[in-house]
């Protein structure tokens, strides 16, 4: 039988998204990371991803196959992380145009060395390793959501304290991570 | 130079302040500073963010332990971990991020809002519609508590992973993962609401007005009003009530939503507050959100969900009360797409001169009409005293007559079945027949001993042809039992024919058939020519199932000891 005009472009339409999903799922938590690594703010990140996202849909048909696909999506992602510190240039928190390229190569370094699933997993292993009140203040801040002023309250310490404490933990889970990929030579 | 450590603590807290959008304009600038002049440093915040992501990732988060409810903490953890704030050593004056330098402030932002072309939104949303799937995935984190958020009001025949153990009617239930394996279960909500599951099913519950429905079909009531909303995700979507009664079915491709009373939203994405699109459904309206996010209305057959009052039907059933029993077989036959007509020849008040079709997919316009030609049949007692049966009496034209209509014309392979009881002065004759004179689609019959024709007496006929009468279609000798309900089925599959007496096969015959659709009535009691009065049937008919396919042997057994009184 054959198909009418708008059903192919619907059939073509189908393809393309699966194909674009096909590509982007593996890869989304990388172009997220890259974002936030420039912008550091995680609303700000989760906002620029959404565009980056749209964006990437978009030009999806200028994106040659075989290409490197991460490559393509972080290019449109620094452009929408550019273009979102000029449309808020009264905002004061934006890292400055040098720096910006720095960190730009780190990320770039850091993705090329080991991948997303590989540091989870060493997180994972680093997040055992943590005293039971460090496992708690993760879990009530990430698994359950809870503010900074509502773990305060659960604990009846200042802001400040829980802000420092967690900071502290981060700061332990990064250098296991460190630790780890040295002793695998990979860091 | 700052130790790797001093550096790092200090590090981790400006970057936990600025991710967190908490940092002030002199943590930021050191943080800048930092990050410019020092490589360590540079290498660390990515570390350091990955931390920040990583601790989102629910395989991560599984590493955490059950910590139990918050605001249910041992107290020794708690105290615990209020001594340690008191006892942490303090960080050296040099580090500057202690709390004191650095004060934690609310930054009023400005935003900026771009101008949007409104076709580009529009054209953006739609195309963010699948990747929302994935990002709003992330942030939905249900609250994990160890203490009930419902309990298991009812079930039938239920049985449940191993998981879970077994499960006994009134058993709290925590949230986690439930799995019903076979069989149908109510589990009340400590919001109030009532859940109707039908095996296989898989879902989580979250909390006391949300579950996530992972695969199977479920029907959500809640008659008491809460301030809550109650909440159904699903993997690609969310439904969230508005008051009502409705029903959810999720398969690897689609969820479905039909509401029965009341309105709810149907919302693409899992996440019920970060959504691409939306679409509020009315009683009686149906939708449909694909792996995509698309959404769109659609006619969902109520028969699709088990409701209430089904789930009513069913624990009857379980107590061995047979109408129930056969009532609850409709649940299973009523979804067969193939099911052309079903009278269940149950008496509506208000409705006597009608022969009602149950069959959801063909409903009120395959009904049909008591008394066309001459009288009405008569309405007595049925297999059940809950229902109804038509008595025919040859003596008089009683024939029913359904109104032509192409979901009747079957010219294929076809499955009839019929409910039928005769007194001792009782003879059978024609059951139903859908003919327009020599094009016969299909005729059922039972010929009694005193069929004018010696060589049909006794015997079940399927009669199809076209133009071309034919002696063949006809079962072995089969003598009726007065005082006895028969049950009586024919399949013929335009090759051969297959005739059943209470489930069982007795015989077949080859009867190659090739029809040609055309327009007839079906009537039931004889056959919709005039003369013929010796073939009318006499007796009682109880139930009359339609198939536009063959059933075999098993399945009419199902439907025999289903309706077996």
């Amino acid at each position: 039988m054959c198909k009418k005009g708008n059903e192919v472009d619907k059939d073509l339409h189908s393809l393309q998204l699966k194909n674009f999903m096909g590509l982007l799922v593996p890869h989304q938590r990388q172009i997220h990371a890259f974002i936030l690594y420039l912008v550091v703010n995680r609303a700000d990140a989760d906002d620029i991803l959404q565009e980056t996202l749209v964006e990437m849909w978009n030009k999806f048909n200028e994106y040659k196959d075989g290409t490197n696909f991460v490559a393509w999506g972080l290019t449109i992602a620094k452009f929408k992380v550019l273009q979102f510190i000029q449309k808020s240039k009264n905002y004061r928190f934006h890292f400055d145009p040098q720096l910006l390229e720095l960190l730009e190569h780190e990320a770039i370094r850091k993705n090329g060395v080991h991948t997303h699933n590989e540091r989870v997993e060493i997180l994972k292993e680093c997040v055992s390793k943590l005293q039971t009140k460090e496992k708690v203040m993760l879990d009530l801040r990430y698994e359950k959501n809870l503010t900074f002023e509502g773990i305060s309250r659960q604990f009846g310490v200042s802001v400040p304290a829980i802000y420092k404490a967690l900071g502290r933990t981060h700061a332990r889970l990064a250098q296991c991570i460190k630790l780890t990929l040295e002793q695998r030579g990979v860091a | 130079m700052k130790t790797d450590e001093t550096l790092h603590s200090e590090l981790a807290y400006l970057i936990l302040l600025a991710v967190e959008g908490k940092i002030n304009d002199e943590g930021f600038a050191r943080l800048n500073d930092l990050l410019k002049t020092d490589p360590r440093a540079r290498g660390f915040y990515a570390t350091i963010l990955d931390v920040h992501l990583g601790l989102e990732d629910v395989e991560v988060q599984a590493h955490f332990g059950r910590t139990g409810q918050a605001g249910s903490y041992n107290p020794a953890v708690l105290e615990a971990l209020a001594e340690y704030e008191k006892i942490a050593p303090a960080e050296p004056r040099d580090t500057v991020c202690q709390s004191e330098i650095i004060k934690i402030e609310k930054v009023k932002r400005e935003r900026i809002i771009p101008k949007l072309n409104k076709v580009s939104l529009v054209t953006a949303i739609g195309s963010l519609a699948a990747m929302i799937v994935l990002l709003v995935s992330v942030h939905l984190l249900p609250p994990k508590t160890t203490e009930p958020i419902a309990y298991l009001g009812q079930a039938v025949h239920a049985k449940w992973d191993s998981e879970r153990g077994r499960i006994a009617v009134g058993d709290n239930l925590p949230p986690g993962p439930m799995h019903l394996l076979e069989g149908a279960a109510e589990i009340v909500m400590h919001n109030g609401a009532t859940v109707i599951l039908e095996a296989p099913i898989q879902f989580d519950l979250e909390t006391s007005s949300r579950i996530f429905l992972r695969q199977g079909r479920m029907v959500v009531s809640i008659k008491n009003s809460s301030d809550d909303r109650f909440v159904v995700r699903t993997p690609f979507s969310t439904v969230v009530d508005f008051g009502t009664e409705f029903g959810v079915q999720v398969n690897s491709e689609t969820t479905q939503a039909r509401v029965f009373e009341g309105q709810v939203e149907l919302r693409s994405g899992s996440d019920p507050l970060k959504y691409s699109g939306a679409l509020k459904l009315d009683s009686n309206q149906g939708g449909i959100v694909n792996t995509q996010g698309a959404i769109v209305m659609a006619d969902i057959a109520q028969e699709t969900f088990l409701r209430q009052k089904d789930f009513e039907i069913l624990e009857q059933a379980a107590g061995s009360q047979p109408f129930y029993r056969w009532k609850a077989y409709h649940f299973q036959l009523h979804r067969d797409p193939a099911l052309a007509a079903h009278y269940t020849f149950e008496k509506r008040p208000g409705a006597e001169n009608r022969l009602m079709n149950a069959a959801p997919q063909t409903g009120a316009v395959l009904d049909g009409a008591l008394g066309t030609y001459g009288e009405q049949p008569e309405w007595v007692r049925g297999r059940w005293e809950q229902k109804a049966a038509l008595r025919f009496d040859r003596s008089r034209d009683q024939r029913i007559v359904v109104a032509a209509n192409e979901k009747l014309a079957i010219s294929g392979p076809i499955t009839i079945a019929a409910w039928v009881y005769l007194h001792d002065t009782d003879q059978p004759g024609h059951i139903l027949s859908c003919r327009d004179k020599n094009q016969i689609h299909y005729q059922m019959s039972w010929f009694g001993a005193e069929h004018p024709d010696i060589a049909r007496r006794n015997r079940i006929q399927m009669l199809r042809y076209y133009q071309e009468p034919t002696v063949r279609g006809y079962s072995r000798e089969i003598r009726p039992v007065p005082h006895q309900w028969h049950f009586l089925a024919v399949s013929h599959d335009n090759h051969t024919v297959r005739f059943y007496l209470n489930g069982d096969l007795i015989c077949e015959v080859q009867d190659e058939v090739r029809m040609e659709s055309l327009a007839a009535d079906l009537v039931i009691g004889g056959v919709p020519l005039s003369g013929y009065t010796q073939w009318r049937f006499d007796g009682l008919i109880d139930e009359i199932v339609i198939l536009n396919r063959v059933m075999n042997t098993s399945e009419l057994q199902r439907m025999y000891w289903a309706g077996k009184p």
